[in-house]
């Protein structure tokens, strides 16, 4: 085993003409040495092999750099030494890392100001990586989990996919399908959960049987949900998830067969889930849905579906498959399916959500910083390279290779990644923290995003890359050649080669600022443009929110229901500082609520294909600021009448159904209903969930023709809303004390957490371009800087000839525009060339809107103005004498 | 290369001719002697040891001996060249010539440290 790694090794390394003659002898020896040591202790051998192996490496070394005859430098005096005794190859790279600390310590500015830019550069990638790795890369935490689809809805109006599914419709893909092994359908849901320290609100799912084996994460206590719990009226259990099991219930392990309290009502434990079962919108409570026997109507669409792939089947067969079984349901209900089409996705592109693009854009651009911040080290090190010229000079005329240089160089940039990348990593610790608190709701996955082993990983690999980059970049300035031309030169001559790579740098440097500030500026556009979007309600910084849910055991009936609700609007009313109060099912600006295919009565070819409902009170559209637009509004009669017929629509449903025909009086609805709504108003319009999508068509009816125990409630306050919290709390504890409120958000919260992702983006972004434009501005002063020190003799050669300041003054700035001008021109083309890229998330701003590009090339222009006026300064003050003095 | 052979040879390269030019010597055997040659100073391991006979060949101061039948085992054997000869008998004078003026100034091998006085 250890010959035949020897022998592997020993191919790898040695060259050609070496093996090939003496590569057997080579073997033999390796064995007599092993035979030798094995005479000793078993300790021996492994250490006689470890010494064999870095011995091959040294030798590999010195046949390629060929160190085989001592010259007369202090550098290789050192071989002198070392080969006289067993010294390996790793003592060689620990010594000349030894000396890179040691002589980085000797010029603490420019190591600090090296390692601060790595680490910010470092950090930033890390911290986005971490982000992304937990969002889409990381593997499911489920059994087998490439086998897990996701199973959605289309429509043409809509979406092509992701919308959401009936249970009959559902049910009749599982039956048809063979190529799914097993099938779950699901839903959301809220409940209220009440142990001794207090009554809580959880979100909980609503599963069919098998749902933790189809995941494949079985119950690490009791049982799964089972055919015997979707049976509609079978007695209700309940699976906790681990976290729900360890945080309210003590991580009891006889939790199973207890009673807990979900909506005031005992239910029983059937299991715990696992610690690995995650999902979206994080359930704390699994509970059956109990579709058989129960009322699923075909037409309501609230559910979706995980399921497993049969052995052999595909994603893409699978969806073909669904998709056919699906044309004979249309064929079958045309008012509910017609104009609907269904597939199947991968679980894992699910629950990485429609950000997956924003954040790879991130990626890229966190990307590019890291390229500035390598280019702004690189730099240094080659201003440093210049100032040890001579030294380097010498070495080379002494016979010095370039194998030693490359090392040496090497070294320092690794020494100055590594220390910048542990400074980084440890950065992106707290930064990751940030992120999830400010973002962590518009994440996928969030729970799993964090700096775990992959991550670290990730990090040492870029540290060593740029490590790698940043130490090889000096040396294409410091070819033999070159060095030796500057010794030709006077003292202070530097060839022309180094500043060239050293302009070259910086101009690449401007453009990347360019391309990262484009984008931050374009998603500031699009955020904005998406925060002047008519929302449709009014006054939101005033209106205040919260959810009742009423327990069922308490409120069993209809009457009791609409008899709760009534009082409280009645008691909120009249509170000072109230000017309105409502209630409704849904709030808006929500999305969610829909009702599909939704036709004129009687006319089921003139049909909105997807309509918002809401059942409201009186109070409402007051309480939101919704204007009405023609007819009038509901009155207190039809408000109280739970067989009324009188409905709001909103504008955009009008113009679907009736184009250019006024609503009012007209009658809308599916066919088996009796009758039909009828329009008595047409309000305004209120936009949906998804920010990047017109406002959906709308219509309103009196909650007590459904009553539901949940609602929200909104409230308008004359002053701060927030103020009137208590009381309102208070009425509702006096009403009933077992019920509680909660999500109390105010209007305008619910608004900015519309644009979650779209501001997520453009703040990263933002922080991006801000890092950009200082690392640049720096980089341009460094060269600057340079340039000038290396000119100072010319300017006061020219000063002492009498031209005045300004001229110096002029001079200096033409050059760092003759840098910076090209610069900000490769960015824009750059930034023109990968405009398709940002296309999909910007919102009404084209990728390449010519105002956002003039005020980018604008910002990067008075920055890089900026950074090179102090070192042009500086030289309009030189003192000719002095710096001709200098030579 | 002319240059070259007016340098000094590496400590090992000049323990490896030494062994040489007294008997052929194959892989491991040669490893021993240079480090008994030297009174143990001078170890090597096989990767360094044959980057040296390597660059020993192509420089033509040893050469490859025929391999005898029985010596499967152990690879082939070296010897010296002429050329290696030269080059070993120049060098050897060279450190001589130190010695020499070590002794004249109380610091050859055999001076007595407690003799040394200054000048």
């Amino acid at each position: 085993m250890a010959r035949l790694l020897y022998r592997i090794l020993a191919f790898v390394l040695l060259p050609q003409r070496v093996w090939r003659p003496m590569g057997r002898d080579l073997l033999f020896t390796f064995d007599a040495v092993l035979e030798q040591a094995g005479r000793g202790r078993s300790r021996d051998v492994f250490q006689a092999f470890l010494s064999e192996i870095s011995e091959l490496f040294r030798g590999a070394y010195q046949l390629r750099f060929g160190v085989f005859r001592v010259r007369h430098t202090p550098q290789h005096q050192f071989d002198l030494q070392t080969s006289n005794t067993r010294s390996n190859f790793m003592e060689g790279w620990i010594r000349e890392i030894r000396l890179a600390v040691r002589s980085l310590v000797k010029r603490p500015g420019f190591a600090a100001l090296a390692i601060i830019t790595l680490a910010l550069g470092i950090g930033a990638n890390t911290a986005i990586f971490s982000v992304i790795h937990g969002a889409i890369l990381a593997q499911l935490p489920f059994a087998d989990p490439d086998r897990l689809v996701w199973l959605s809805d289309g429509h043409e109006d809509l979406a092509p996919i992701g919308v959401d599914q009936s249970v009959p419709n559902l049910l009749d893909l599982r039956d048809g399908s063979r190529l799914l092994q097993s099938m779950a359908i699901y839903r959301y849901s809220d409940a209220n959960l009440a142990t001794e320290e207090s009554p809580d609100r959880v979100r909980m799912l609503m599963a069919t049987s098998e749902w933790l084996s189809v995941l494949g994460t079985p119950p690490q206590f009791g049982r799964d949900l089972g055919p015997e719990d979707d049976v509609a009226g079978a007695p209700r259990v309940a699976i906790l998830t681990d976290e729900i099991w360890r945080t309210r219930f003590g991580a009891d392990p006889n939790i199973v067969g207890q009673d807990v309290s979900i909506d005031s009502e005992p239910v029983q434990v059937a299991g715990v889930a696992p610690p690995e079962f995650r999902f979206p919108g994080d359930p704390q409570l699994i509970v059956p849905l109990q579709h058989e026997g129960g009322d699923f109507s075909r037409g309501w669409r609230t559910f979706n579906a995980v399921g497993r792939l049969a052995a052999g089947a595909e994603v893409e067969t699978l969806s073909a498959e669904l998709q056919s079984i699906f044309a004979r349901l249309v064929e079958e209900f045309p008012e509910v399916n017609g104009g609907w089409s269904t597939g199947a996705m991968p679980l894992r592109t699910m629950m990485a959500g429609r950000n997956t693009q924003s954040l790879y854009l991130l990626a890229g651009g966190v990307g590019l910083v890291l390229l500035i911040a390598c280019v702004n080290v690189a730099n240094l090190l080659i201003v440093r390279a210049e100032n040890r010229h001579r030294e380097l000079a010498i070495r080379y005329s002494m016979g010095a290779r370039r194998a030693e240089l490359l090392s040496h160089f090497l070294s320092e940039g690794l020494v100055l990644s590594i220390a910048g990348g542990a400074l980084g990593v440890a950065g992106a610790y707290w930064g990751v923290d940030l992120l999830m608190a400010l973002y962590g709701a518009t994440l996928p996955r969030a729970g799993e995003i964090g700096l775990n082993g992959t991550v670290l990983g990730f990090a040492v690999l870029i540290s060593l890359l740029v490590g790698l980059l940043v130490g090889l970049v000096p040396l294409i300035r410091s070819r033999p050649d070159d060095l030796q031309d500057s010794l030709k030169e006077g003292a202070r001559g530097v060839s022309a080669q180094g500043s060239r790579l050293g302009r070259i740098l910086v101009m690449a440097e401007v453009a990347l600022a360019v391309l990262i500030v484009a984008a931050a500026g374009l998603l500031t556009n699009s955020l904005w443009q998406m925060q002047k979007v008519e929302l449709g309600v009014s006054d939101v910084d005033r209106v205040l929110t919260f959810n009742i849910s009423l327990p069922r055991a308490k409120y069993a009936d209809a009457a009791a229901i609409n008899e709760f609700y009534d009082r409280l609007t009645v008691e909120i009313e009249p509170v000072p500082g109230v000017e309105a109060v409502g209630l409704v099912n849904r709030l808006p600006l929500l999305g969610g609520s829909n009702i599909t295919n939704f036709p004129v009565y009687g006319d089921p070819e003139r049909v909105s294909h997807f309509v918002s409902s809401r059942q409201i009170s009186h109070g409402y559209f007051d309480a939101i600021g919704v204007p009405l637009l023609a007819g009038r509004w509901l009155n207190t009669s039809e408000f109280a009448d739970t067989a009324t017929n009188s409905v709001l629509i909103n504008e955009t449903l009008a113009r679907e159904l009736f184009q250019g025909e006024s609503a009012l009086g007209q009658l809308v609805g599916p066919d088996w209903m009796e009758r039909g709504f009828r329009v008595v108003g047409v309000v305004g319009d209120i936009v949906g969930g998804n920010p990047t999508r017109p406002a959906p068509p709308a219509f309103y009816y009196p909650a007590v023709r459904a009553p539901s125990l949940f609602r929200s409630v909104v409230v308008k306050a004359a002053g701060d809303p927030l103020a009137l919290l208590p009381t309102l709390r208070q009425i509702v504890r006096r009403m009933d004390s077992e019920v509680p409120i909660f999500q109390v958000r105010t209007l305008e919260e619910i608004a900015r957490a519309r644009l979650g992702m779209g501001r997520f983006a453009q703040s990263l972004f933002g922080v991006f371009a801000a890092l950009a434009l200082l690392l640049g501005a720096v980089g341009i002063y460094g060269v600057m800087s340079f340039a000038v020190s290396r000119r100072a003799r010319e300017f006061g050669v020219r000063l002492a000839l009498g031209a005045s300041r300004g001229s110096v003054l002029r001079l200096v700035m033409g050059q760092g525009a003759r840098l910076t001008v090209p610069g900000v021109f490769l960015g824009l083309a750059g930034a023109v060339a990968s405009a398709r890229l940002m296309e999909s998330l910007l919102y009404e701003v084209s990728p390449l809107d010519p105002l956002t590009y003039m005020v980018v090339a604008l910002l990067l222009g008075v920055v890089s103005l900026g950074a090179s006026y102090l070192p042009a300064y500086r030289a309009t003050r030189l003192d000719p004498i002095t710096s001709l003095r200098e030579e | 290369m002319a240059n070259d052979n007016q340098l000094p040879l590496t400590p090992l390269s000049t323990g490896i001719l030494l062994a040489l030019a007294a008997e052929e010597l194959h892989g491991y055997a040669l490893m021993k002697a240079v480090e008994e040659q030297s009174g143990g100073v001078l170890t090597s391991g096989t990767g360094t040891l044959y980057a040296a006979l390597t660059r020993l060949l192509e420089d033509g101061l040893i050469e490859v001996c025929e391999e005898a039948p029985g010596d499967q085992r152990r690879g082939k054997s070296y010897t010296i060249s002429e050329a290696g000869r030269e080059l070993l008998r120049a060098e050897t004078g060279r450190l001589d010539a130190i010695v020499r003026r070590a002794r004249e100034v109380n610091v050859g091998p055999d001076s007595d440290l407690a003799t040394q006085g200054r000048g």
